[in-house]
């Protein structure tokens, strides 16, 4: 047996006889985490913090940018900004859509133990991952005002991509 | 049982079990090559990119060339995302197509800090050849299980690397953009061709 089927597997020592069978919702049913979650929503300030780590991560590469081309021994110059803005572009869609197809949820929502799910508790698909990095970048753009809508339960990156974001 | 037949069956049980592993691979990553025209598009758009990285570099500075990259990846990105899509509909991960993608996050990181240390010497036209190899051993070493042509494009992309290395008459650029024109239009082609089978 494999290393990793060992892990998969419970092993004998792992079971309880007397223990009754595991209940819990069937598949495709949420949770009653989740639902909870979904009913009340993830606090503002739960969203705010993930944003904040990953904004972090952003200006970050910026500065590894900047670093990069003083390595050269350029000094970057005013007009150099859109040149640097569509790199973060770049870096935007790919750290914000692959790890949310993949994995559902960016490096700020991982720190803050969020998950984004489909309303019907799938993974998110790739559309969906790129809506909500469109609705990232429109946050940012309208300097952050459309995030109070998530003080009515749901953001404006949950409503373009019909997902949720979750505690899990 | 016969007579010269061994006791344990290494070998086979071996083979089984790569075999397994290029199923598994092959399933997992059938949503993201099930559209050869993407590979086109990046056969067309990385040679593109590459020979006009000097004349962009000499007329816009560095900030030119970082522009013509960055919307270069930013127009491949978007035609492979709309590949996947169409690809599968609901194009969704799985835990193995995650584990590949992290893998090759760890290499993208290497591959970056790597560049950032040329930069820092000045050596900038080794750059092609550190893509093109980490790129090649990337195809060869995990690509190849997913779909076998793979295994000759990653060594195809490791050759071009290490000519774009050689020290003497030799463009980078030009070696980056002749290997990255015909590797890519083979894998769309290989793929066109499965798709057909």
């Amino acid at each position: 047996m494999s290393p990793r089927r060992r892990l998969e597997q419970p092993s004998l020592f792992d079971l309880e006889l007397d223990a009754p069978p595991a209940s819990g919702p069937a598949v495709g049913e949420p949770t009653p985490a989740a639902a909870q979650a979904g009913d009340d929503g993830v606090p503002l300030r739960s969203r705010l913090y993930a944003g904040m780590v990953d904004l972090v991560a952003h200006v970050a590469v910026l500065a590894v940018v900047v670093l990069g081309v003083r390595l050269m021994g350029v000094a970057p110059e005013p007009r150099d900004l859109p040149a640097m803005l569509l790199l973060l572009l770049v870096f935007s869609l790919f750290f914000t859509v692959i790890p949310l197809a993949f994995w559902g949820r960016t490096p700020g929502m991982a720190v803050l133990g969020l998950v984004a799910r489909c309303d019907d508790e799938q993974p998110l698909t790739f559309g969906q991952a790129a809506r909500r990095w469109l609705a990232g970048l429109l946050t940012v753009a309208a300097l952050g005002l459309p995030a109070l809508l998530a003080l009515r339960g749901r953001s404006l990156a949950d409503r373009l991509s019909h997902s949720t974001l979750r505690e899990g | 049982m016969r007579e010269y037949e061994p006791l344990f069956h290494r070998r086979d049980e071996a083979g089984e079990d790569l075999d397994r592993v290029r199923d598994l691979f092959a399933a997992a990553s059938e949503a993201y090559l099930s559209f050869p025209w993407s590979w086109m598009v990046w056969a067309l758009l990385l040679p593109a990119a590459a020979l006009a990285t000097t004349e962009v570099a000499l007329r816009w500075g560095w900030a030119g060339g970082l522009a013509l990259w960055s919307l270069t990846i930013l127009a491949g990105g978007a035609v492979e995302l709309l590949g996947i899509r169409r690809g599968q509909r609901r194009a969704r991960s799985s835990p193995l197509a995650g584990w590949v993608l992290n893998v090759q996050g760890n290499l993208s990181l290497v591959a970056l800090l790597l560049s950032l240390a040329l930069i820092a010497v000045g050596a900038t036209a080794a750059l092609p050849g550190l893509w093109l190899l980490l790129l090649g051993h990337s195809f060869y070493a995990q690509g190849g299980l997913a779909f076998p042509p793979f295994r000759g494009y990653g060594l195809w992309l490791q050759l071009g690397g290490a000519v774009a290395l050689w020290p003497r008459g030799v463009d980078p650029l030009v070696v980056f953009a002749a290997v990255t024109f015909a590797g890519n239009l083979w894998i769309g082609w290989s793929l066109w061709r499965a798709r057909g089978e």
